[in-house]
């Protein structure tokens, strides 16, 4: 009975083991599931949600440049549009494409635009700058569109390298057209040589030099020669040089004093050197003062100031300016014109034509600046390049023409011969 | 060879610059700067043959008793003056000076950077977009705070500024400055990103310490009582020279460019002949635009436009091409040796 009571204890014990097991199996599951589920729906509605990244990240190095710069293009997130989820794309590089994210470097920055992505990662050419561009490496790029909480990040791109070039093609235009003109001048050149007369018009301005010196005489009086405020390295001060050098040995020849105040230290230099040989050319060397080509200062006003004086207290004759002028130009020719002067001007600088046109008796008006030596020798050589200048005129006008024409007819066809966007 | 060496070396100097515009390499550019550095070289000792010239001529209208020799006696006088206020006497601590003034120049420098930095990653105005670098920004303020009370505490334990005015007072400014910038830091805790408003407003506190520090250390100038007479270009005499006697002069100078374009456009715009006519009406158009006109004002302004842009510009056009072909053609003539007036005599 004993035995009978314990199998029957064994058993129902059995039972209630196999019974509950599952019962109790099912009733932990349900439990620890639902916390879980809840735990992990929570966290989801926490963590944002990465905008979808951008693709087809391509990379390019920047052409005609020095190896400073590199082209990464993408297409845009696929969230872009999606209640404006993408704020913007952030583009990083490195040197290794399956770096670890904190070792990519953040290059700049895109605002969404809504249309095609491109960034034109650059820096400094020399090693020892802080923004330097690595060159002759290869580069890796990944783009992150970023949200307002977290970024999606795109899939490295590509290795590319930035290299030097050796030829800049967007200046073929510029190639083609010295070289046309280098044409023009070696066959004026030569043409002159044969002895062929090349009409040039007659410049006012230029016709006047002899005029001007001739008065300057007669009174007795200096001539003013400002040579503006240009270095030595302008070509309109380089153009004044060679007057400069021809009205030296006019004056020299006539033993009319020259005044010659420089703005820079360098102008000085070269001017005296010009003002000598003119003095020598004309036979007299020893007729050239060391006082007549002199350095005031490199303040423009104060420069203005010193001329300005010199001009009220020595009255010469005959002001002449020819050279790089700016703000000053109105206040040295006003007081030119009040003291009587009779003045030539030239300048390349087109805001300041008006002033000298208004204040002087004949100006040089941009180009004819640089025909006025070429004018004053009449060397063949020097008129060959002159005429070639007068060609090269021509050629641009043509150019124009066949532009305006080209416009009308097949406007593509000019746009993709010279690569206009 | 005296004159041909030169003509070679421009030939060669002219041809390497041609063909370097077309080479984009960065040896092409090295090599360009590196000739362009010459210029500044020669620039230099130029400089000594002008101041040389100057005198020369000045001291020969002073000596002959010329009529201007007062004028020379002035321009000598006020050329020794400047060099000598201008000069550095060894005795004076002159490093010391440059010291003072950069570390005035860096406080102001951090604050400026801070108040930028407020406003350009906390909140972006033009697109009303957050930026994702608050924590960049956060992280910032402490060392503009640090790096402002490294230099402040330099200014203490130097001499640099004693006699100043208010130096106290402006030290305790930048400091406090220094100390609500570090604070704001703070400010930021619990702030979230959708509340564009408080980040907003934050900024702007940003800005407002920043500029206050900025000026206070702006104050910090008294160099110039340390070294009244002599000290560079920190002198007091020096500057004061500069400022308060050659500005002014030059100023003058450019204003009296007024009253020359008006007498100069009253002889341009005299109606003498068509041409004058045309001038003086196409003028009375440009400077009508700036006039309320009424009813004429629409008209007058796309008059205006039309002088400006189709005529003007189609002159001022041709000019350029003419300019532009002009600097070619001379330079070839230089590179070439065609045009040589500029080598002097053989």
């Amino acid at each position: 009975m004993q035995k009978l009571v314990q199998r029957a204890a064994i058993f129902f014990l059995a039972l209630l083991c196999i019974g509950i097991t599952p019962l109790l199996a099912q009733s932990g599951a349900d439990t620890s599931g639902s916390a879980m589920d809840d735990m992990a729906q929570a966290t989801m509605a926490d963590l944002p949600v990465p905008p979808a990244p951008p693709t087809n990240v391509t990379v390019q190095d920047r052409s005609n440049d020095n190896g400073t710069g590199v082209i990464v293009r993408w297409t845009a997130s696929a969230d872009e549009g999606a209640a404006g989820k993408v704020l913007m794309y952030k583009v990083y590089r490195s040197l290794v494409s399956d770096a670890p994210f904190d070792q990519w470097v953040e290059r700049g920055q895109v605002q969404i635009n809504g249309g095609e992505y491109s960034y034109v990662d650059e820096g400094a050419r020399d090693k020892d700058k802080s923004d330097y561009f690595p060159k002759g490496v290869d580069l890796f790029y990944r783009v992150a569109a970023v949200s307002a909480d977290t970024f999606g990040l795109s899939a490295s791109s590509d290795p590319v390298q930035s290299a030097d070039e050796w030829y800049n093609t967007t200046r073929t235009t510029v190639l083609v057209f010295v070289l046309v003109f280098f044409g023009f001048t070696l066959y004026f050149i030569n043409v002159a040589k044969t002895g062929k007369s090349l009409y040039v018009r007659p410049l006012a301005g230029i016709e006047a030099v002899d005029e001007a010196i001739g008065r300057a005489t007669e009174m007795g009086k200096p001539i003013l020669y400002v040579l503006g405020l240009g270095t030595a390295s302008d070509i309109a001060t380089i153009a004044s040089f060679s007057v400069l050098g021809r009205v030296a040995k006019k004056v020299a020849e006539y033993q009319t004093p020259i005044l010659v105040p420089c703005y820079d230290p360098i102008v000085l230099t070269v001017a005296e050197e010009t003002v000598k040989t003119g003095y020598s050319d004309a036979g007299r060397p020893d007729d050239y003062k060391d006082d007549s080509v002199y350095f005031v200062t490199q303040s423009q006003f104060a420069y203005v100031a010193a001329v300005n004086g010199t001009m009220l207290r020595e009255l010469p004759a005959t002001n002449i300016y020819l050279g790089k002028f700016y703000a000053e130009s109105l206040l040295l020719a006003e007081t030119g014109a009040v003291t009587g002067s009779i003045q030539i001007s030239g300048t390349d600088e087109i805001a300041q034509l008006p002033f000298f046109v208004v204040a002087c008796d004949y100006t040089l008006i941009g180009e004819e600046l640089y025909a006025a030596s070429v004018y004053l020798n009449r060397e063949p050589i020097l008129m060959g390049t002159l005429k070639a200048q007068d060609y090269a005129k021509a050629f641009v006008l043509f150019s124009i023409a066949v532009g305006l024409l080209g416009r009308v007819v097949a406007p593509d066809l000019l746009h993709t011969i010279f690569n206009i966007k | 060879m005296k004159r041909q060496f030169p003509l070679l070396l421009v030939f060669l100097s002219g041809v390497f610059m041609v063909i370097q515009y077309f080479v984009p390499a960065g040896f092409s550019e090295k090599a360009y700067e590196f000739l362009i550095d010459w210029t500044i070289i020669i620039g230099i000792f130029a400089l000594a043959l002008g101041i040389w010239s100057l005198v020369r001529v000045s001291y020969h209208k002073i000596k002959t008793g010329h009529p201007d020799a007062k004028y020379s006696m002035v321009t000598l006088a006020g050329l020794a003056l400047m060099l000598f206020f201008g000069f550095q006497f060894p005795g004076y601590d002159y490093k010391e000076v440059y010291r003072a003034s950069q570390a005035r120049d860096y406080i102001a420098t951090n604050f400026n950077n801070a108040g930028a930095a407020a406003t350009e990653k906390v909140f972006l105005p033009e697109n009303d977009t957050l930026s994702i670098d608050v924590a960049t920004l956060r992280a910032e303020l402490p060392q503009f705070a640090d790096s402002v009370e490294h230099w402040v505490e330099l200014f203490q334990t130097s001499d640099w500024f004693e006699g100043a005015d208010n130096e106290a007072e402006d030290l305790a400014a930048v400091t406090a400055a220094a100390e609500e910038l570090r604070a704001m830091v703070a400010q930021y805790d619990g702030v979230s990103r959708a509340d564009t408003a408080t980040l907003t407003a934050l900024g702007a506190q940003i800005s407002g310490i920043s500029e206050r520090g900025a000026e206070a250390a702006n104050r910090l100038d008294g160099i110039t009582d340390v070294y009244p007479f002599t000290g560079g270009l920190e002198s007091y005499m020096f500057r004061a020279f500069f400022e308060h006697i050659m500005i002014p002069i030059q100023a003058t100078m450019f204003s009296l460019l007024a009253f020359y374009i008006a007498s100069a456009a009253y002889r341009a715009f005299r109606a003498r002949n068509l041409l004058s006519t045309v001038l003086l009406i196409a003028a009375f158009i440009v400077m009508a635009r700036v006039l309320e006109m009424g009813p004429l004002t629409d008209l007058v302004n796309k008059l205006s436009a039309w002088v400006l842009l189709v005529p003007n510009l189609a002159a001022k056009r041709a000019i350029w091409i003419g300019v532009g072909l002009g600097i070619v053609a001379t330079s070839l003539k230089v590179i070439l040796g065609i045009e040589r007036s500029y080598l002097g005599r053989d």
